[in-house]
Order: structure tokens, then sequence, then C-alpha cells
């Protein structure tokens, strides 16, 4: 394109104020749309009608796959706790407190929660450790109303780190919850 | 808890202010455990096993077996049979000459599919024969042949010392290499390597049946939840025990065979529970209170059981009536840079093994039943872990990093000596070992 009368820029802008305020979130960067140009040529305008309804609906598409994108990834991450420890930590509410309004949103999720923990210490003990930290974090949301019955409990103790070897880094990556969607992960949303 | 009320407010005093420190201090022998520097060692009997007469191959195979097994009881000092006094009439003199206390000689002749073991033991200094025996085992190709001539070395220790060798014996354990787990048996000496079961599916915490003809273990299900099976080793058929809770684990038989103890997840803890053996049913918890109780391990008498948990903030020793019928008291001492895991009660009845950390690392230690409190350090390099006794209540078989390679040792309480089990390569974990009861004795060869 290369004529951009101020007609054009307004309503670009307009596109983009109106979408800003349906939205609590950046809108995907607007496609511009396309100019009616006074031609001596004759206007296809069934044809761009048909595309200008199928690029909203590319757009409509991509803007849903986005914000499914950031549900997965807030529902995913992960929390993680202090040696022999299984309570939630300060710094990891907000991790947690993040998931909560997307459970609410999305009523047909079902979550995995997997207990991890690090090398030291028994085989025993850090499966029993596991299903605490698991635990911890399912009581944490249920806290806030969501049903304790959305939530499957895996323990997995010592034997997936996420990073190998005997460093405290190391460790403390390894001492984790970790989050999975097994059910009710179609058409994902932030609010209702 | 039956520790007195003012020794429970300073234990918990103590661990209260051990938490609140930044970082555990693991660097030092923990207050309470003992660490012996060098041991001296007991005058021990020097004896020889005098080469089995009889057909070569076989005779050769026999008597390998029971020399290693007389090394193995770390009871003696095995010196080889010189040439000359090699075979023909017992020469006491020479014997005596080179110090023998005992000397074991033996003929084998076949014996239907099998053969026909006579072994007599040789009081040296006194110049005479002191026990003799028959004994029939299978023919080198049958499945337990070596473990048959175990026995009669085992007996062998037994009229050398009054009481019976391991020999007759073997450990369960799980071979992790990165992901694949498998559950193994090898015999006692390392031979006779076996996987009897492998595939996706993740083992823990093994542990034989009391008549060496089952081994209870967790498994993790495709579900992700790990449950309790039992499986029968002569026809590899398992059943399942308990699978409902996120963790059944760590299972104990009972010594009368009739109850299976195990670790089960439950509400926010994880507890002892007990089923039935006998009637396939009843869950029945054994232990109670806040924390994790793990790994439980019955005394001989099945009175009562050891085992470990977080209920104080940190991993202890802890004893209890095996029913549940009362409270656990504390076996380990309390000290501000020390956890312990993974009990095992000897068969002997006074000792507890387990791990615990020690400067810096987790090391075998033994605790006397009647002296809580008290610990005494047997490994002192590298890291330890995953104790579990031989039959004879002297040998233990443990998870350890020996001479760089990490692998099963056998420790002997007594002299200290450490030998290899089964080593691998560095990618491999030999985890979870369970030393069998004996599987076979003298007295069911006895021959005529």
């Amino acid at each position: 394109m290369t004529r951009k009368p101020v007609s054009t820029v307004f309503m670009l802008t307009a596109a983009v104020a109106l979408s800003a305020c349906s939205r609590k979130t950046e809108p995907p960067a607007p496609t511009p749309e396309p100019v009616q140009q006074p031609t001596a040529t004759r206007p296809d305008t069934a044809g761009q009608g048909a595309r200008a309804a199928a690029e909203a609906a590319e757009r409509e598409r991509a803007a849903r796959e986005a914000e499914a994108a950031e549900v997965r990834a807030a529902l995913a991450e992960m929390v993680f706790f202090d040696y022999d420890q299984s309570s939630i930590r300060s710094d990891q509410q907000d991790v947690l407190n993040r998931k909560v309004p997307l459970l609410r949103a999305n009523p047909a999720i079902r979550l995995r929660i997997e207990g991890h923990a690090d090398e030291r210490g028994s085989v025993e003990y850090n499966l029993a450790l596991s299903v605490r930290r698991a635990n911890a974090i399912r009581d944490y949301l249920s806290g806030f109303g969501i049903d304790a019955n959305r939530f499957d409990i895996v323990a997995m103790g010592e034997e997936r780190p996420l990073e190998a070897g005997a460093s405290e880094d190391a460790y403390a990556r390894n001492r984790r919850g970790e989050f999975h969607i097994t059910a009710g992960g179609d058409n994902l949303t932030k609010a209702r | 808890m039956k520790v007195k009320p003012f020794r429970a407010l300073a234990a918990l005093a103590l661990l209260v202010v051990a938490q609140s420190a930044a970082a555990q201090d693991t660097t030092r022998v923990p207050t309470g455990v003992e660490l012996r520097g060098t041991y001296s060692v007991l005058k021990r009997p020097i004896i020889s096993v005098r080469p089995i007469a009889g057909t070569a191959e076989v005779a050769e195979a026999v008597t390998a077996i029971l020399q290693r097994d007389m090394e193995y009881s770390d009871r003696f000092e095995v010196v080889a049979t010189p040439s000359s006094l090699a075979s023909g009439p017992v020469d006491y003199r020479q014997w005596n000459s080179l110090n023998l206390v005992y000397l074991i000689t033996g003929e084998l002749s076949q014996s239907g599919n099998g053969y026909r073991l006579s072994l007599t033991l040789h009081d040296v200094p006194f110049g005479t024969a002191k026990q003799t025996a028959a004994f029939n085992i299978p023919a080198p190709s049958a499945s337990d042949f070596r473990m048959a001539v175990h026995a009669v070395a085992d007996e062998a220790v037994r009229w050398m010392t009054g009481k019976p060798g391991s020999a007759a014996s073997r450990v369960a354990f799980v071979r992790r290499r990165d992901s694949r787990h498998e559950l193994v048996i090898a015999d006692s000496d390392g031979e006779n390597v076996r996987t009897i079961a492998s595939g996706s599916d993740k083992f823990y915490t093994p542990t034989w049946s009391p008549d060496g003809r089952k081994i209870a273990y967790g498994t993790r299900l495709p579900s992700g939840r790990v449950a309790v099976v039992e499986r029968d080793l002569a026809s590899g058929s398992t059943r399942t025990i308990s699978d409902r809770s996120v963790i059944s684990y760590a299972p104990a038989y009972s010594p009368d065979g009739r109850r299976l103890l195990f670790s089960y997840a439950i509400g926010n803890g994880t507890e002892i529970y007990q089923y039935d053996l006998q009637r396939n049913c009843c869950m029945q918890r054994i232990t109670k209170g806040p924390g994790a109780d793990v790994g439980p391990s019955f005394s001989p008498d099945g009175a009562r059981i050891a085992f470990h948990s977080d209920r104080l903030g940190r991993n202890h020793i802890w004893i209890a009536p095996s029913d549940g019928s009362g409270d656990a008291t504390l076996l380990t001492p309390i000290s501000q840079s020390a956890e312990f895991h993974s009990p095992d009660w000897s068969p002997t009845g006074s000792e507890v093994v387990f791990y615990g950390q020690s400067r810096g690392g987790y090391q075998i230690m033994v605790a006397n039943v009647s002296r809580p409190g008290n610990a005494e350090q047997l490994t002192n390099s590298g890291s330890n872990e995953s104790p579990s006794w031989a039959p004879d209540g002297q040998h233990i078989v443990y998870d350890g990093v020996g001479s760089g390679r990490r692998g099963l040792y056998v420790i002997d309480k007594e002299t200290r000596r450490i030998r290899p089990l089964i080593t691998g390569s560095s990618a491999e974990r030999f985890e979870m070992a369970d030393w069998s009861p004996l599987l076979m004795t003298a007295t069911q060869l006895q021959a005529n």
C-alpha cells in the first residue's frame, strides 16, 4: 500500500482504541483495513467483503490462540519449594494466585499437580515429600474456592530433575510443583 | 512420645533453632554418633579349604565357592592350600606349622542326577577330625547348584563359629539407568544377576517375604500412582496389594508372614498401614500424627517396627509397637546437623542400621535399640545409603561409592571390611537393596 490518507490512519487508530477497550490485554497488531479508492476500475465489492470477513475471522482466531497460549503458560508455571519444606513460599504465592481466575474462567480444566524433590535424602522420603508439596498446592488453590476434585496429585520424588547435578542451584530448581492440563484444555479463555 | 516431657521440649527447641538457621551444618559428625578411626581386627582363626576331591570340574567349582564363602564370611583368615598338602591323608603336623586352626576337606561323588558332597572339619591343633556330614547337591547345570554349595558353606561356618554364615541368600535391588528401572536379584556373592521385572515401570523398595518365595515392592502405575505389588518369584505372577493412594510403597513383611506393613499417603500425610495377608484385606492404620512415616522394618519377634519420620521437622529413626498400640520412641540422637533415613532391624534383634548425614555426606550407622540417642558410624568415605542386614546380623549391603565406582557394597560390622557386590558404569545406580533371609539350609540337603 503506497497511499495512506489521513482517513485511513484515523480508522486504524479508532480500531486500535476500540479493540483496546474491549480487552484487558495488549491487542494484536491490527492489519490495515483495505481502503476503497475511487478509481476508474470497477470495484469488486463482493470479493472485498468476503476477504474482509475472512481476514477478520483470522485475526480473531489468532487472538484467541494467543489468549489460550497465555492461559496455558500461566497454568503451567512451576512453583518452587525450600529444602525439606512443603509450605508455599511467600515469593511463590503470585504464581499460584495467577492460576485462580484462569481456573474459574475455564471450569472444564483438570490439572495434574506433580510434586518433585531434589535428590538429597532417601528415595522413600522424597516420594512422601512430593505428595505433601502437591497437596499443599492443591490446598492453596482450593482455598480460593476452586473445587479440589479438579486436581490429580502425582508424587514424582527425585526421579525427574529439571536440572542434573549436585549444586544448590540445581537442587533449588528440582524442588518444585509442576502443572499439566489433563482435560478441558480447549478454547481456553482468560475471563468470563 | 515416650521421650520425657523436658527432653522432648529441649529436643524441639534444639530443632526449632536448627531449622531457623539459613543452612544446615552437615559438615561435622553429628552429636551422639561415634566414629571409630581404625578398627583393630580381632584375632581370627586361620583356616584353609583343601581342594575337594572328585570329578575335576565339579570339584573345582565346589572348592571355589566354598573358599570364597569362607573369605566373604569375614570370620577367618583364609589361607591357600600348599600343593604339597592338597590331597591324601591330612598331615596335621604340617598344617599346624602353618598355624592353622581349622582345615576343611571333602569328597564329591556322583549320586543320581547330582552329587553327594561329604565334608569334614579338622581341628588342627587337636590333630583330629571334629565333624563330618554328607549333603546332596544338584549338578552344576541346575539352577540351584550354587545356592546348595553356599548352604554347605554356611554349615561349615556354623561348625567353626557356632553361627551359620549368610552365603545361601540373595540381594534384591533396583537398577536405575537414566529413567529406566529394573528389579534385579543377585546371589550374595554377586553371581547369578537376574532381572526379574523391567520396562517402563518404575520400581521402589523391594522386600523379601520371610520364606524367600515372594518379593513385595512399589511400582508406578500408568495413572501416576505408586502401588504395592507382590510377586511370586517361582511363577512370576503378581498381585496388587494397594493401589488406592497417590503412593503406597516401602513394604515390610511381619516375620510370621501374616501382615504386610507399608507407607500410604492419606490426607496430607504419609502413614504406615497394615494389610492382612491371610484374609487379603483389611487395611489398618499403624502410625499417626504429623509428618511422613516411611519405611517400616520389623524386629525379628514381630512386636516392633523401626521407621523414619520427619514428625519433629527433620527425619529421625523411630521405634513403635508393630500393631499401632502405643506411641513411638526416638532412636537416633537429636542433633542440629543430621537427618537419618531408611532403618533396617537386625536379625539379632538388638540393633538397627540406617544412614545419616555426617561430614557433608551420607554414612551407614548402627544404633543399639536399648540405648537410644547413640549411634556408631560404620562407613567413613564417599556417600553411602540404603543399608540392609544379611541373615547373619553382621554383614550389611548398601548403595555406596567404594573406590570411585558407584554400586552395591557389603561391609562387615565387626572387621569393617568392605567388598563390592555389584558395580556398574557411572550412568547406573543400584538402589534400595534388600538382603533375603537364608534361602537354603544344610539340613535340607543332608544325606546319609
